[in-house]
């Protein structure tokens, strides 16, 4: 059963007791919330999941609560464990989903070691996958967003999730964060978008979330073959300016990027030299987001090896 | 004295450039054409500084071919200094 086609009542039932199992793909989560509000709020944003039993393995159980003492009073602030643990600091009570957003990331970030992890936008069309790395502020996450939203589909906002031995990517499928001046961007860009609410006073300033498309979250057991390695920066006074970058640069960045390169060693400079060497590197400044659609729809046709597109794959370690 | 390329080292080449993953420090080093040319010289086995600069003497521009000891020198330095190559352990016949 999709999460959408369950009330709230039953939804916060289920998350203050056993707990809401979600599968992202490459990881799964259990959450846990006795807050009536962020029931609503998953309601929406993880609508195009399934209930999946909270018994079983995962790679993380995360517990958003509202924290006690003094606290509970004064500025009231909300709290998430991770596996019982609070490894991050409280939040504002109001702002209990961004909590639970990038509480969830970090969770996953320095517990999943099985795969090499970079911090970047992914994308795949045909099977065939874009990366695109960037530190903050680049618009890595508005170009992202709106790449799914013209027929790209989404693997992830924040992970991308290279399998140790193949390159191969996997999908962590997870709620895009948009933020300040991006929300009404993406907004403007596609009004049938499904955004959850805007929280204003986060140390990113206004963050909102936009919900991952049914047919994404369906395909997130599948595989993705690299084809590009995309830089973004976004610049208004840019149009749409494409760079080639060297494979060799594009590994340096790539591996500053990553959450855990220096703790897999060997294994992540094999998987990320596989990975570039499949790839197409190149550096984008865009003001234009139609454009910048266009030029890497364009430049991930040039790229194909073959005449056709390489077939999405079932990710034969998948739990299903 | 010759030199040798260190243990276990990972190299992977692109176009003309590589990187190379050393096992002890776990890093990655962007090596120029030249310094991967050197590089992969020694992974064969080891060699003398002479034998290097006769290598990159038939490889450089006539120009530059006065400067291949040079070269050499600085290169092995270079890679030393990384951590990449490293002094070989004389034969029995360079003993005696």
């Amino acid at each position: 059963m999709r999460i959408a086609d369950t009330s709230v009542e039953s939804l916060l039932q289920r998350l203050s007791s056993d707990g809401l199992g979600i599968d992202f793909g490459a990881a799964r989560a259990r959450v846990r919330t006795a807050l009536p509000a962020v029931a609503g709020m998953i309601r929406t944003l993880y609508s195009g999941y399934t209930t999946e039993d909270a018994g079983g393995m995962f790679d993380v159980t995360v517990e958003l609560r509202r924290v006690r003492g003094v606290r509970a009073f004064i500025r009231p602030q909300c709290e998430l464990l991770c596996d019982g643990v609070r490894e991050i600091e409280p939040f504002p009570l109001d702002t209990p989903l961004p909590l639970l957003e990038w509480g969830t990331n970090y969770a996953i970030a320095t517990r999943l070691f099985c795969y090499l992890l970079l911090h970047a936008g992914v994308v795949e069309r045909g099977g065939r996958a874009i990366v695109m790395p960037a530190m903050p502020g680049s618009g890595k996450s508005t170009l992202t967003a709106a790449l799914t939203l013209r027929g790209f589909r989404l693997l992830s906002d924040e992970f991308g999730v290279v399998r140790l031995g193949d390159a191969r990517l996997l999908r962590m499928l997870r709620p895009l964060a948009l933020k300040n001046e991006s929300i009404d961007v993406i907004e403007r860009f596609e009004p049938s978008a499904v955004i959850g609410p805007r929280f204003p006073k986060t140390h990113k300033g206004t963050v909102a979330h936009l919900a991952p498309q049914a047919s994404h979250v369906d395909a997130r057991h599948e595989v993705a073959h690299p084809a590009l390695v995309v830089f973004p920066r976004f610049d208004p006074a840019a149009g749409v300016e494409l760079e080639p970058v060297k494979r060799t640069r594009a590994f340096a960045r790539l591996a500053v990027n990553s959450f855990n390169y220096h703790a897999l060693g060997p294994d992540a400079f094999d998987a990320l030299g596989q990975l570039v060497d499949e790839s197409s590197c190149w550096q984008l400044r865009y003001g234009d987001l139609d454009g910048a659609i266009k030029a890497i729809g364009e430049l991930l046709d040039e790229t194909r090896r073959t005449g056709d597109a390489v077939p999405a794959a079932r990710d034969p370690q998948a739990v299903a | 004295m010759r030199f040798a390329a260190v243990d276990h080292l990972r190299v992977h080449a692109f176009e003309d450039e590589a990187v190379v993953f050393d096992p002890l420090s776990w890093d990655a080093h962007l090596l120029n054409p030249a310094a991967i040319a050197v590089l992969e010289l020694l992974l064969e086995a080891p060699r003398a500084e002479d034998e290097i600069a006769a290598f990159l003497r038939e490889a450089l521009q006539p120009e530059e071919q006065p400067q291949a000891s040079a070269h050499a020198q600085r290169l092995i330095t270079e890679l030393q200094a990384l951590g990449l190559v490293r002094l070989s352990e004389p034969t029995a016949s360079e003993n005696r």
